[in-house]
This record gives C-alpha cells, sequence and structure tokens, in this order.
C-alpha cells in the first residue's frame, strides 16, 4: 500500500494549520485514499493504474489546499439559504480575494520583486515629473487672485518674445485702458547698498508707484509710493523687505524715515514689505523696492523700453477681451510713433507664463509623455509576466471552472492580485519619487523657478494613485481576458501543450514584444534628439576662448566715481593688480561681459548715409572695453587693428575710434570696407565730454553674447579710455587653474576701493554652462528616463523570447531529432524573434516620426526626424534585441533531442 | 421564496445539493467519508461524483457550523476512522432543507413541465 501522507501534507503546506490538525485531516485523507486504492486493485486495475486513479482524487496541486481554506480560516459561515442576501460575501470574497493574492504574490518573491520594481519605476517616474509639473504650471503662482494678474509684452507680430515697454508707452496703456483694474511696471534692478562702510549688491526692484496696491500687498510698517513718487526728480524713497529690517536693521520701528545709501544716493525708508511677499515673475528675492523716479532720462524717451509690465485684469473681464483691446492701442502707437512700434504689438500672457516660461512647460510636458512612455513599457513587461504565469495556472484555473467556479469570480479573484501588485508597486513608486524629487530639487535648484513649491501633496498622491490603478488595469487585461476564459477540452485533456498556451497566446505574447519595442524606440528616439541636440548646442563655439578666465562684476557708484578720469584710473589700477597675481597671464574689464547676463544697444547712424525712414535706423550693441580686451579674451582681428594704450580720450574734440564685428560689417557694410568710415549717435552710456563720432578701425569676429543658441548680433565696441561705463566685469585670464585665483581675484580688485562691490565671481566657462542649465537638466531627465526604458525592454524581450524557447524545448527537440542544425534552430529562435523586433521598431519609426514634432521648439541645430538620431537608435534596438534572442538560442542549440523529447 | 438570479441559482445548486446529500446519507446513522462518497456514487449509478478533494473540505465545513460531529472511532483488527453523524441542529437543517429543495424541485416541474411530459 502506498503512503499517501507526504502527498497530501504537500498539498497542505501552504495553510500552516495547527499541528495536530493537520495531522487528523492527513491521516483521513489517507484512510480514504487507501480505500479508493484498495477498490482500484479489486476491481482488476494494476498497481500503477490504480495509484494514478487513486491520486486523481486528490486533483490538482491547490485545489484541496484552496477548499480547505475556506473552511479551515474562513471565519464567517456561509450563507446558504437560497436566494438569500449575499452581499456581506462579496465582502468576505474580496477579503478572501485579498488574502489569496498576498500569498501567491508571497509564493512568488522573484516574480512580485521584478514586477514590483518594473511598475515601481514607471510609477515614480510619473509621480516625480507630475509633482513637478502641478508646482510649476498648475497650480496658480502665489499672488493674490494669480489668475486675474497678467504680463503684457511688446513684441514684434509676428513673434511672441518677451520685450520690454518704455515709460510714455507705459503711460498710453494706463490711460487709454478700459479692461484693466490697474497697470504697473517694474524692472529688476540690484542697487549697490553702502552700509558701514562696506558695499554689497542688493537685489530690487524699480516699480511704479501702483505696483504693490496692484498686487495687493499690505504694507508690514509704513506706507506705500504715491503716484508723485515715480515722477522724474520725486525725492528717493525706498520700501525694505521684512527679512532686510530684521537683519541689517534689527526690526528697528525707527528705521522707518531714515536714509539708506544706495547707488550713492540717500533714500529715505518710507515702508516694510509683509515677510510673506514674494513676486516670482523677478525670478530673485526682492530686497528693496524703489520707484521708477530713478530711471531719469528714460522716463522721458519713448524708445527707453526698458520696463516689464504687470496688469490685473478687472473682474468680469475676460482674456480675450482685455488683449484685443491692447491690441488696438498697440495699433494706434505703431501709427503715432513708428520710429519706436514698427511691426509690434501688446501681448498679454498669464503670470504663471511669465514665471515659467513656455519652453520650460514644453519640456515638463514633454518629459511626462517620456514617463508615460515608460510606464506603458513597464506595464507591458509585467503584462507578459503575468500572463506567463496565467498561463502556467490555466489548468488550476480551467479546473475550478469545471468544479463550477463563476468565470467573473476568477477574473476577479486575479484582477485583485494586479490590483495588490501595483498598490505594492504604487508605495515604493512614491518612495522612488521622493527621492528623486530631491535629486530634482538638488540639481535643478538654479535652474527651475518655483521648485521650492514642488512636492508630495494630497493632488500628486491622487494622482499616483490613478496612475496605479491604471496600471493594475493595463498590465492585467491581457492576462485576466486570457486567464479566466480557458478552452477547458483543450486545457483538461492530459498531456496537451498547455505550457506554451497555445497558438493565440503565443501570438499576444509576441503583440506585447512588439508594442514594448515600439513604445521603447519612441521613447529612446525623443531622449536621442535631446541628447543629440544638447551635444550641438554646448559644442557651438562661443567666438572667444573662455577656459582659465575668472570675470567678477563691479559697479561703482560713490560720487567720487562721477568723473571719468577717476573712473579710469580706477580701472587701470585695478588691472595692474590683476595682471600682477601669480599664475595671471592677461586681464581685461568689459562692459557688457559675454555671458554676464547684461546687455545695452542703440541705434546709431553711419555718416555719409541718407537718414532712414524712422523705425529702420541701423541698431547694434554697445561695448566699452580696455585696450587688451581682444587679445585677452582672443577674440580674432578680421580688419584694421585692435585698440592701443595710444587711444586715448579727446575731451570733447575730434572723433574716437570704434571696432565693428562681423555681423555689423555684414549688415551695413555688405559692399563697401567698413575701415576709416565714422559712425555716430551712439546713444547708450554716453557721457559729457566723450566723442561725438567714431572712426572704424577694425573688424573683429562674432561672439555669441547671451545664449549659444542666439546668432551673433551686430556689436560696436568703443575703448574705455573714451567711454567709460560705471559697471562692468572685470577679467583675468590664467594660465592653469583660474578657478583657484577666486580669492586673490576678490581681494585685488576689493583693494582699490572699499565701496566698489564686486560680485558674480565665477569662471566664465561656468557663466556659459548657466544659460544652457535649464536645457541640460531637462536633457539629462530624458536620457535618464530613455535609459531606463532601454533596460526594461531590453529586460522584456530577453524574457518573452527566453520563455518561449523553454516551452519550445520539445519543439526544437523534435526538430533536431530529425536532422536540424544548430545553427537551423539558431536561425529560428532568432529569426522568430527579430521579426517580432523589427515589427516593432517599424511601428516605433512611425510614431516617433508623428510625435517628435512636438519637441521642435525644444532642439537646437537639427530637424525633430534627425535621420542620425532615427538611424542610430533604430540600429541601437536592434543590436539589443539581437543579444535578447541570442542568449536563449543558444541554450536552444545546446537542447539534447533525446532529453527534450522525454519532458513531456 | 425570495427570487434569485441564474447564477446564483446554479451555484446553490450545486453547493445546497452537494450538503443536502451529505445531511440526508447521516440521517440514518453515522458514516465515515470514504462510505459517503461511496454512496452517492453508487445511489446515483455514477452520475454524482465527489473525489476526495471536494468531500473532506465540505465534511469539515458542515461540521464547523455544528451540523455533523465527527468521531475517531478504533474497531478490533481495522485502523481507527473518522466517522460522521447527524447533529441536532443538522437534522433541523436537513428538514429545512428538504422541505426547500421539495418544493423548489416541484415548482422547477411545474415551470419545465418534467412532471408530466
Amino acid at each position: 500500500m502506498p503512503d499517501w501522507k507526504p502527498e497530501i501534507r504537500k498539498r497542505l503546506a501552504g495553510l500552516r494549520l495547527a499541528p495536530v490538525r493537520e495531522a487528523a485531516i492527513v491521516e483521513e485523507l489517507a484512510n480514504d485514499l487507501d480505500d479508493c486504492y484498495a477498490e482500484s486493485l479489486s476491481g482488476g486495475a494494476t498497481e500503477a493504474e490504480a495509484y494514478q486513479q487513486t491520486l486523481a482524487e486528490l486533483s490538482s496541486h491547490e485545489l484541496l489546499a484552496l477548499e480547505l481554506r475556506r473552511v479551515e480560516r474562513q471565519v464567517a459561515p456561509e450563507s446558504i439559504v437560497l436566494g438569500a442576501n449575499r452581499r456581506t460575501n462579496m465582502i468576505a470574497d474580496l477579503w478572501q480575494d485579498l488574502r489569496f493574492s498576498a500569498r501567491m504574490l508571497m509564493k512568488n518573491p522573484g516574480f512580485t520583486l521584478i514586477a514590483v520594481l518594473t511598475l515601481a519605476l514607471g510609477i515614480g517616474a510619473n509621480t516625480a515629473i507630475f509633482s513637478v509639473i502641478h508646482a510649476l504650471i498648475l497650480r496658480p503662482p502665489r499672488m493674490a487672485d494669480a489668475g486675474r494678474v497678467v504680463a503684457i509684452w511688446r513684441t514684434p507680430k509676428d513673434k511672441r518674445n518677451e520685450g520690454r515697454v518704455s515709460y510714455l508707452e507705459l503711460q498710453d496703456w494706463r490711460t487709454q485702458h478700459q479692461g484693466f483694474a490697474a497697470i504697473a511696471a517694474y524692472k529688476p534692478f540690484n542697487m549697490i547698498l553702502l552700509y558701514q562702510d562696506q558695499a554689497e549688491v542688493v537685489p530690487g526692484l524699480r516699480v511704479t508707484a501702483n505696483f504693490l496696491s496692484l498686487l495687493q500687498v499690505k504694507l508690514w510698517r509704513g506706507r506705500d509710493f504715491q503716484f508723485d513718487e515715480e515722477k522724474r526728480g520725486a525725492p528717493d524713497v525706498a520700501i525694505i523687505s521684512h527679512q532686510f529690517w530684521q537683519s541689517r536693521l534689527g526690526g528697528n520701528e525707527a528705521a522707518l524715515g531714515q536714509p539708506l545709501m544706495l547707488n550713492g544716493r540717500p533714500f529715505t525708508i518710507i515702508g516694510v514689505l509683509p515677510p510673506d511677499f514674494e513676486f516670482p515673475p523677478a525670478a530673485q528675492s526682492t530686497e528693496l523696492l524703489a520707484t521708477i523716479a530713478g530711471e531719469g532720462g528714460n522716463l522721458n524717451e519713448r524708445g527707453a523700453q526698458v520696463l516689464k509690465i504687470i496688469g490685473r485684469l478687472k473682474p468680469g473681464v475676460a482674456f480675450t477681451q482685455a488683449q484685443s483691446e491692447l491690441t488696438s492701442i498697440a495699433a494706434n502707437q505703431e501709427q503715432r510713433y513708428p520710429q519706436n512700434n514698427r511691426n509690434a504689438t501688446a501681448y498679454l500672457v498669464p503670470v504663471s507664463e511669465q514665471i515659467v516660461g513656455r519652453d520650460l512647460r514644453r519640456a515638463l510636458w514633454l518629459l511626462l509623455g517620456a514617463v508615460g512612455f515608460l510606464l506603458l513599457i513597464a506595464c507591458t513587461n509585467v503584462a507578459n509576466l503575468l500572463l506567463v504565469r496565467a498561463t502556467a495556472r490555466q489548468k488550476e484555473l480551467a479546473l475550478r471552472v469545471a468544479l463550477g467556479a463563476n468565470t467573473r469570480r476568477i477574473a476577479r479573484q486575479l484582477l485583485t492580485e494586479s490590483c495588490l501588485l501595483s498598490l505594492l508597486s504604487g508605495s515604493v513608486g512614491l518612495l522612488l519619487a521622493v527621492w528623486g524629487l530631491s535629486a530634482i530639487r538638488y540639481f535643478g535648484a538654479e535652474q527651475l523657478p518655483r521648485l521650492d513649491e514642488v512636492q508630495i501633496n494630497g493632488r500628486v498622491l491622487a494622482f499616483t494613485l490613478g496612475v496605479a490603478a491604471l496600471t493594475a488595469l493595463l498590465s492585467s487585461l491581457l492576462p485576466v481576458f486570457k486567464a479566466s476564459r480557458p478552452d477547458l477540452n483543450e486545457v483538461l485533456k492530459t498531456g496537451a501543450k498547455t505550457a506554451t498556451g497555445g497558438g493565440s497566446l503565443r501570438m499576444w505574447r509576441g503583440a506585447l514584444v512588439v508594442a514594448e519595442v515600439a513604445l521603447g524606440l519612441v521613447l529612446l528616439i525623443g531622449a536621442g534628439l535631446m541628447m543629440r541636440s544638447f551635444g550641438l548646442l554646448v559644442n557651438v563655439p562661443p567666438g572667444f576662448d573662455p577656459t582659465n578666465v575668472l570675470t567678477g562684476e563691479i559697479g561703482m557708484t560713490s560720487a567720487a566715481f562721477e568723473k571719468h578720469d577717476h573712473r579710469v584710473r580706477y580701472i587701470n589700477q585695478t588691472l595692474d593688480r590683476l595682471k600682477a597675481l601669480p599664475g595671471a597671464e592677461s586681464a581685461a574689464f568689459v562692459a557688457p561681459m559675454p555671458f554676464s547676463g547684461h546687455n545695452v544697444g542703440s541705434d546709431f547712424r553711419i555718416e555719409g548715409r541718407p537718414k532712414p525712414e524712422p523705425g529702420t535706423e541701423p541698431g547694434a550693441s554697445n561695448r566699452s572695453v580696455t585696450a587688451q580686451y581682444f587679445q585677452a579674451i582672443k577674440i580674432p582681428l578680421r580688419k584694421g587693428r585692435y585698440f592701443t594704450e595710444q587711444d586715448q580720450h579727446t575731451g570733447g574734440a575730434g572723433a574716437g575710434v570704434a571696432i565693428i564685428n562681423e555681423a555689423l560689417a555684414r549688415s551695413y557694410f555688405s559692399n563697401e570696407d567698413p575701415i576709416g568710415k565714422f559712425i555716430s549717435n551712439i546713444g547708450a552710456n554716453q557721457n559729457d565730454g566723450d566723442p561725438e563720432r567714431w572712426e572704424i578701425v577694425g573688424v573683429v569676429g562674432d561672439v555669441y553674447h547671451s545664449s549659444l543658441t542666439r546668432a551673433a548680433r551686430p556689436e560696436i565696441y568703443l575703448p574705455y579710455q573714451q567711454n567709460s561705463w560705471v559697471w562692468g566685469n572685470f577679467f583675468v585670464r590664467t594660465k592653469q587653474d583660474a578657478a583657484a585665483l577666486t580669492k586673490s581675484f576678490t581681494d585685488a580688485v576689493r583693494a582699490g576701493d572699499k565701496t566698489v562691490p564686486i560680485t558674480k565671481v565665477r569662471l566664465l566657462t561656468e557663466a556659459i554652462s548657466n544659460t544652457v542649465a535649464q536645457t541640460r537638466f531637462y536633457t539629462l531627465l530624458f536620457a535618464l528616463f530613455g535609459m531606463t526604458g532601454l533596460l526594461l525592454t531590453l529586460t522584456g524581450i530577453y524574457s518573452v523570447i527566453s520563455y518561449t524557447v523553454a516551452q519550445s524545448t520539445q519543439e526544437i527537440g523534435i526538430r533536431m531529432a530529425l536532422g536540424a542544425q544548430a545553427g537551423d534552430v539558431l536561425k529560428l529562435v532568432v529569426g522568430q524573434g527579430m521579426l517580432l523586433t523589427t515589427t516593432g521598431i517599424a511601428l516605433g519609426l512611425l510614431a516617433a516620426m508623428a510625435l517628435t514634432r512636438l519637441m521642435k521648439n525644444l532642439l537646437f541645430g537639427l530637424t525633430p526626424t534627425d535621420p542620425l538620431t532615427f538611424g542610430a537608435i533604430a540600429l541601437l534596438l536592434v543590436a539589443i534585441s539581437l543579444l535578447a534572442c541570442w542568449i536563449p538560442a543558444r541554450r536552444a542549440m545546446k537542447v539534447d533531442p533525446m532529453e527534450a523529447l522525454r519532458v513531456e | 421564496m425570495s427570487t434569485i438570479n441564474t447564477q446564483r441559482l446554479d451555484r446553490e445548486l450545486k453547493k445546497g445539493g452537494a450538503e443536502l446529500l451529505v445531511l440526508s446519507l447521516l440521517e440514518a446513522r453515522q458514516r465515515h467519508g470514504y462510505e459517503i462518497r461511496k454512496l452517492i456514487e453508487v445511489r446515483s449509478d455514477g452520475v454524482l461524483k465527489f473525489n476526495a478533494t471536494s468531500m473532506y473540505p465540505l465534511l469539515y465545513r458542515l461540521e464547523k457550523r455544528g451540523w455533523i460531529e465527527g468521531k475517531w472511532v478504533e474497531k478490533a483488527g481495522q485502523r481507527r476512522r473518522r466517522y460522521y453523524k447527524l447533529t441536532k441542529d443538522g437534522k433541523q437543517v436537513l428538514a429545512a432543507q428538504r422541505t426547500i429543495w421539495q418544493s423548489f424541485v416541484a415548482a422547477f416541474n411545474r415551470v419545465t413541465g418534467l412532471e408530466h411530459a
């Protein structure tokens, strides 16, 4: 008589019954099976047949445990009364499903771990990017009733660039508008504070008098600006931030009414801002507010377009209504003042867009798209895992159906399982998102506005939950559908090839691979385009040599610097000290420095040419540089000569000298030699006693000034000796590591005059790199998600192919027994895999061509359908698919035909 | 009788039916599990068949509800076996279920016309 007990115990193992109870059940069942066996034998069966028949009584592996579990563990007895209300049982069923699912997941820790990690990656990435989007784009900025606050741009009609406005234009708008509660102007303006003999730069704003009332800011102390205080020549008054008041003035009430030395003039403190004041559009903290009265002459010049504008819409006035009103005012201005407003119009922009620009918005949405693809890939992977498992469980499920289980009930069980899986993944994903966000905060702090507002809050949690639910649905749809409709006859027939799941399952698995490859390709092409574009961007030669150059910005505001000679002497003495620094190769002063964030431009006149139509005067950026500037920063000379020490101030008599760049030569001297020509009326930063006309003595190469993406514009360089500015940058070029000189550089500048603050001491390479920091930031994220997608795709293809190979062992064995060579098997396996992959690649290429168009504005130097990127990524995917197919194929080649045939 | 939908009916028939069979067989005297299985198979001419996997969980369920009671019995020269007998509660349930089933079958027959066919 065979011993049945081990067989029975095996089936009870998962139940963790009390030992005594288990022993009793085992004994009772063994008795039963003994009787069965004896009866079979007496019925004429052989011992082997009797054994098989008896064992069949135990049915499938899990069924006994499943049935017993209901009895042994379930607390509430099930009602058996016909037609009774069974609602309580639904909850009991759910509870049972959950516990059963938990046990199933624990039973396969490997499967669970891989599935949870895969989905968690997708969910985590989505959560992180969504929380950034939520804070930066979806949530209104921290301003009172921010929905009604708008920025107003003066912009060319065919473009949508932020353009500034002159005070006189602002006054036109202020008097002619109907739809606005108020229109105000501001200008980010750093002031030099001289406090207790120390000079420092304080970030501030020059504003119109109604600025704070427009923002609905209530002052903490003191009073707001009055309208007269924004007029030219008004007394200097300032409102300070709460922080400034506390830290520098000790929160002293007596500070109100006291003077503060700003830019060399005493400003009376009239008010203190509330502690929570912030003005996000300024993109920096605001410590001081002064009125635009400080703009002086600019207030009377229609061409002095230096102000940024915000407005607050009246309640009930629609955005479009206000826009059309502005458009007509702007048209009117264009007609009346064509020289300043040719082809210009006014453009209304929500203040939220002023804070987070369109490119960044687009990049963030695209990133959300990218992580969406990542999640889809993860879902395909897990769907495939679930499908494989469902196939393995098909016989069990079929038996349950045969015994009367409701197929809907089984589908529910499977769905519960993937819900549990997704919930688990969601939790892990949330953890990943929290980590990811601290990384984003760390690396993106300088590059992203409003980043401090990014957090995991209720809405983000809801999003995560939603994504997890979607994930559950997506990854389990196919497996549930397939598994809850098993073909009973097929499955239950012993010896049927249940494991490969027959043709239909194989087809579905193939479809998953195709989808996965296509999704991965789109994601990778997106990432590839961003990376290649960024590579092109950072390799743009700036037109000068930025390596080993250390720069620092200064401003001369004390009364002593009002004289030209004094300024020149200070600059020259400081340059001498800088040149004497150990390791210094050369030093120079320039205003404004490339990549310093400053630029100044004006119209100019070319002597001997007819007066141009208003609005078509030639324009150029202005630079004032010391004699050795071009040699020191290494801008090549194209024609004529560089400046020399002999280009001295003329004291008002005679002409000065000027050097122009190639862009200016191309634009305005295309048919003649500019050398020896005279230009005049160069507007900006002209001092009394400067030359009136300037002779062009040289042409130098173009440089990028504010960004690597914006082509060089016409520039006029004047010698500092003849046109001295009160602000600008010193820089020193060193033979070796320039950063090591930071301290002695700063000290050398300070040594000249304590009232001159030096700020932004940094390497020129760093300044350039900062201008692409935002692009670098999201390119990095794209690359990261692309790599993750690649990894998931690789594992996905690999697992499907290797599973299929493992299940086709018998088929391969038969083929080899019939004479197939190892090479044929390789061809078969790799061929099957590559057919799927190439289909996926073809579909992916089509999808990518449609989708990458959305990236057009973010790409630099290449088209969204860049053939090189498309080709390279497609090849990459072919290569990794080959790898993913080749490993299982090699295993298949080693199949021993005899062994394979014995398996079933 | 309150209404039931067909899916539930299907399930109740299988489950409730099995319970009724077991309870009925224990009415006359106590029996062990294998005996119950065989009796059902034989008396139904092989139409109804329970395998061990289904029978014992069913017995445990009925026992847990207090409708039947199991007891290990040792007889001379035999291994010990677990015999089940009907409890007082079980008898009441059996009576109730019989009535329900009878009226159910009668109703069923009236509808389908099987009785008078």
